[in-house]
């Protein structure tokens, strides 16, 4: 708007300020109202400004205030009724085409939810912050040796004291060590999660205690009384509460403790064990007296001190064991230390599949904008002349952009909501899928996953809208005017269509391949050969604490004696034994030496072991290779004996026979019973202790010459309907009552836990990839169906010149064929490179797996083939007759 | 019925069913078709007339008035009588079309059956 052009330009400086300020504000109109009328408007203010300020200054400018309150209360009004138009047309727009609305909607609810699905299972496993305080700074310590590639060793008690003393970076270093145990004396026996830790753990995981005092550095002295803080939950649980608990005695193992102390509510510490997230119902101290000449058993948990990075600790660790190692060369050559955040130590391992996933989710949305896109553009294909028509009396290309964005919008947001009712189903399945989320609480749709929804839907809205949009933002106003509308199309919205046809068949073969790669690992890995028979196989966890109760070896063989012998006499179950090492529970591992042969500082091999009963290779149906497996004549103070696998043989003397009767020395420390030379007595068949565990060597060693006090039960049913919970929990109270009720679990489950990530990576990625491929075939359909009726007149013309139906339906499939081929193309690089991304997370299946590229091709091919059967059908049996008639 | 068809019956004026949606009309809207009721003006004169007959009660923004003027070109109530090709919108014409001059007596009529039903409750003297 030029300011000079009025005749009546106010010229008095508040005049010409208040005209500049109306001038300016203008802005608040629509563009459209804006070029329209933006002269005449700010012409007719001049005019009757002039008109006040004849009358006086206080008249112009009193009028000066109304019109520009007049000018922002309109121009919102009219932006505000052009949205509530535009709302309103859309929505009369799906009641008229309601098959189209639904379908649009509930593909935008299916990508939606499947994004805000995945979007909450990230942001619970790796961006919500862990349940601790200060979570960033707190490191878990692992030594390492890089020489066998042993990444997280845990610490022996002399490391852990060399790193206390040494650190330069480390403000406080602690050591956790975790011990189900039982407490009698408050209701029925009951399992704790007992957590042994050094005092400073409280600092560490700046735990406050509400009741009595936490650990000190005095509790952790030889001599000192057995004392324990306990934890909130069982404070509740146990003791209701109860205000004068600190200075009471509980047994805890058949131990006499005193309770210190109870700490804060809901404490979550990183598992000493297993190294998840656990609760601890108590806290004792971790004695030096015990601990010291234990072997690689501790968890070390750390805080850097204020402003030392990451690489500055890792530098720190690496100074301090090379000290060790020219310190102790025999125990620490070789050895060195590292330390990962909290959150790495926790999921570090999860990142790679989850960010497949991610990017197979994005690709379903990207396929699901680009299919609601295309269907928007046949339709508004359809509606060219009414677009035209518009065009031509001058509406904005603007405005009708607008308004297809919000009609776009609108589906989207309503599909979006619905998505977020789909995500709530979706967040509890996914729980069940995988049950170790890192955030023990609180998964499911939360504020952070509200906002990523809200963003998805405008994102989502961009992308299928932009597309139309475009295309029909300039249509050839003559051509469509002529063509009143039936059979014009814009060259550009066809090209447009075929373009994102391509892109959903492209981003389906990659997501589909990447889900078949999975599944195709998790078959390969259930169908591993384990090298025993889990069919009705049961693991009874019955408990730590027998060692305590038991003390001595003998009283532990008698108490496993009497509860196998009154199982197998039991109907319903078939075998029973005790052991130390049960395949999917825990294995654990010494360095062993070979009789006969030196071994340099820190080069003795280790080797998976455990103790067994006689009846152990016979309940797991272990094959015996060679020489003899354990029986009655092993005995307490018969000759050292040992069972090796064929792996064992092989890697230590060449060959399965050659292993017989060679002497190997299992240096297992701890337990009371002395470290002697073995005679190999047996060579058994090799096993996997779990599905993704090589059949390493193992050494298997008899029970009755050594025991871990800490026994597990696996038992054999004769068949799926016996109840062996009841049956275990009633043999082990006829023989012990005051023994706490052993609990079952079948092999079944534990082995299917065992692939708990893989199972729920393939099911995430199965799904997006089923909804892809659904979705690009109805894109292709879409375009080839809407490409054959709009040439339907062609095809008459081409029948009555006597075109034989064969050359039509080539005509059509030309379409679907060019799109296809390139699609896949493109679909089958993209395939390729996530499948080098999966590679480390896949077993027994190369990336470039042949049997899964070329069945995704094939079944896309085919499905392609079906999907343009309808289109091509209905183009060869056009009549000629009516086909014409339009002509 | 409603009282505008009722109104029209009486007149033996034809009211097409679809006028009862755009009743009630605006107060601007209104008194733009009353005062173009009367012949041509331009924007100007139609916000100066509406000005004076309703002595200075309601008054039409310079935005407000070129805003209902738009809408109501766009329902076809009003007509340019002129084709401003020197781009000042201001020298433009407007008058009533036969559809808004039917809009505007729908909408004096739906009024003054009100203001009948108002006297008859003696909430304002009746008429002479």
């Amino acid at each position: 708007v030029n300011a000079d052009s009025s005749p009546h330009l106010p010229n008095r400086p508040r005049g010409r300020l208040a005209r500049a300020l109306f001038s300016a504000l203008l802005a608040v109109c629509p563009r459209d109202m804006r070029r329209e009328y933006g002269t005449a408007i700010l012409g007719d203010f001049d005019d009757r400004y002039a008109a006040a300020s004849e009358r006086g200054a206080s008249h112009a400018s009193r009028f000066a205030v109304y019109a520009l309150f007049d000018l922002v209360g309109s121009g919102l009004l009219e932006r505000f009724e052009a949205f509530g138009r535009d709302v309103s047309y859309a929505v009369r727009g799906a009641a008229r085409a309601p098959v189209f609305a639904t379908v649009v909607v509930l593909t935008m609810a299916i990508a939606i939810a499947l994004n805000a699905t995945v979007f909450a299972t990230i942001s619970a496993i790796f961006l919500q912050p862990l349940p601790m305080r200060d979570a960033g700074s707190l490191l878990v310590l692992w030594e390492t040796n890089p020489h066998i590639g042993m990444m997280t060793e845990a610490f022996t008690y002399p490391d852990l004291e060399a790193l206390r003393r040494e650190t330069r970076t480390l403000a406080s270093v602690g050591a956790i060590m975790t011990d189900p145990a039982v407490l009698d004396g408050a209701g029925a026996p009951r399992e704790l999660n007992g957590y042994f830790a050094s005092p400073d753990m409280f600092g560490i995981y700046k735990t406050r205690v509400v009741l009595g005092r936490s650990l000190t550095a005095a509790d952790v002295h030889d001599g000192a009384p057995f004392v324990i803080v306990i934890s909130n939950e069982l404070w509740h649980s146990a003791f209701g509460a109860d205000p004068h608990v600190v200075g009471r005695f509980i047994r805890i193992s058949d131990y006499r403790a005193e309770i210190i102390g109870v700490a804060e509510p809901h404490v979550v510490e990183i598992d000493g064990w297993r190294g998840g997230l656990a609760r601890p119902d108590f806290w004792g101290a971790l004695k030096p007296v015990v601990w010291r000449e234990q072997g690689h058993l501790l968890r070390v948990v750390a805080r850097a001190k204020l402003g030392v990075t990451h690489a500055a600790v890792d530098a720190d660790l690496a100074r301090i064991f090379t000290t060790l190692a020219v310190a102790h060369p025999a125990d620490d050559a070789g050895l060195s230390a590292h330390a990962l955040t909290a959150r790495d130590a926790l999921v570090g391992d999860e990142r790679p599949i989850f960010l497949v996933i991610a990017v197979a989710m994005l690709a379903v949305l990207i396929v699901a904008c680009a299919n609601v896109g295309n269907l928007f553009l046949s339709r508004a294909s359809a509606r060219t002349g009414e677009f035209a028509v518009r065009f031509s009396l001058g509406a904005a290309r603007g405005r009708i952009v607008a308004q297809l964005l919000t009609e776009v919008g609108l589906y989207v947001s309503v599909g979006g909501l619905l998505g977020l009712i789909f995500t709530v189903y979706a967040t509890r399945a996914v729980a069940m899928l995988l049950p170790g989320l890192t955030r023990i609480d609180g998964y499911g749709i939360d504020p952070p996953v509200l906002a990523f929804t809200a963003f998805v839907i405008v994102v989502a809205t961009l992308l299928a809208g932009l597309a139309p949009a475009n295309a029909l933002g300039r249509p050839d106003l003559s051509a469509s005017l002529k063509a009143s509308g039936r059979g014009a199309d814009l060259t550009r919205g066809r090209k447009v269509r075929a373009t994102l046809a391509i892109v959903e068949i492209a981003l389906a073969v990659a997501i589909t391949t990447a889900a078949g790669l999975n599944v195709r690992s998790l078959q390969a890995l259930t169908q591993r050969t384990l090298g025993y028979d889990t069919t009705n196989l049961w693991l009874v966890h019955a408990g730590a604490h027998y060692m305590k109760r038991y003390a001595t070896l003998a009283g532990q063989l008698t108490l496993y004696r009497h509860v196998s012998h009154e199982l197998i006499t039991t109907p319903g179950i078939a075998a029973a034994s005790w052991s130390s090492i049960t395949p999917f529970n825990s294995t654990p591992d010494v360095p062993f030496t070979i009789a006969g042969r030196s071994y340099g500082a820190g080069t003795k091999p280790d080797v998976d072991f455990g103790p067994v009963d006689a009846a152990y290779f016979s309940t797991f149906r272990i094959h015996t290779l060679a020489g003899r497996t354990f029986d009655a004549s092993d005995r307490e103070s018969s000759a050292p004996t040992v069972v090796v696998n064929a792996a064992f043989a092989r890697r230590y003397f060449g060959g399965v026979p050659a292993a017989l009767g060679k002497r190997i020395t299992v240096e297992i420390t701890g337990f009371g019973q002395a470290i002697v030379p073995r005679t190999i007595v047996g060579v058994v068949a090799d096993v996997r202790q779990t599905y993704d565990h090589n059949a390493g060597p193992i050494a298997y060693l008899p029970l009755a010459q050594q025991s871990f006090g800490s026994e597990s039960l696996v038992v054999r049913a004769t068949s799926p309907h016996v109840d062996v919970p009841a049956i275990v929990r009633s043999v082990v109270a006829r023989v012990d009552a005051l023994l706490p009720p052993p609990t079952a679990v079948p092999y079944a489950e534990l082995m299917s836990a065992d692939v708990g990530r893989q199972r729920t990576a393939a099911t995430l990625l199965a799904v997006s990839a089923a909804i892809a491929f659904v979705l690009a075939l109805a894109g292709i359909y879409a375009v080839v169906s809407f490409g054959a009726v709009r040439r339907t007149n062609e095809f008459g013309v081409r029948l009555s010149l006597g075109a034989r139906p064969f050359a039509i339906a080539r005509l059509v499939l030309a379409d679907a064929a060019r799109i296809l081929a390139i699609g896949l193309a493109a679909g089958v690089v993209l395939a390729a490179g996530i499948a080098n991304m999966l590679e480390p997370q896949l077993f027994d299946v190369p990336a470039l797996d042949v049997p899964t590229f070329a069945a995704v091709i094939v079944t896309l091919i085919v499905a392609v083939a079906l999907a343009t059967l309808v289109p091509v059908v209905r183009a060869v049996r056009v009549d000629p007759a009516v086909a014409l008639r339009y002509e | 019925l409603p009282s505008n068809l009722i109104a029209a019956h009486r007149q033996g004026v034809a009211v097409p069913p679809d006028v009862n949606d755009a009743l009630p009309l605006t107060v601007g809207s209104f008194h733009i078709l009353l005062a173009l009721a009367e012949g041509e003006r331009h924007g100007y004169a139609i916000a100066k007339e509406v000005e004076s007959t309703t002595l200075g009660r309601v008054k039409l923004g310079p935005t407000t008035l070129y805003r209902t003027i738009r809408q109501l070109l766009d329902d076809g109530w009003i007509a340019e009588t002129t084709r401003a090709d020197d781009g000042d919108a201001r020298k433009r014409l407007y008058r009533l079309t036969a559809r808004g001059r039917t809009i505007a007596a729908a909408e004096a009529q739906r009024l003054a059956d009100i203001v009948r039903i108002a006297r008859e409750r003696r909430l304002i003297p009746a008429l002479a």
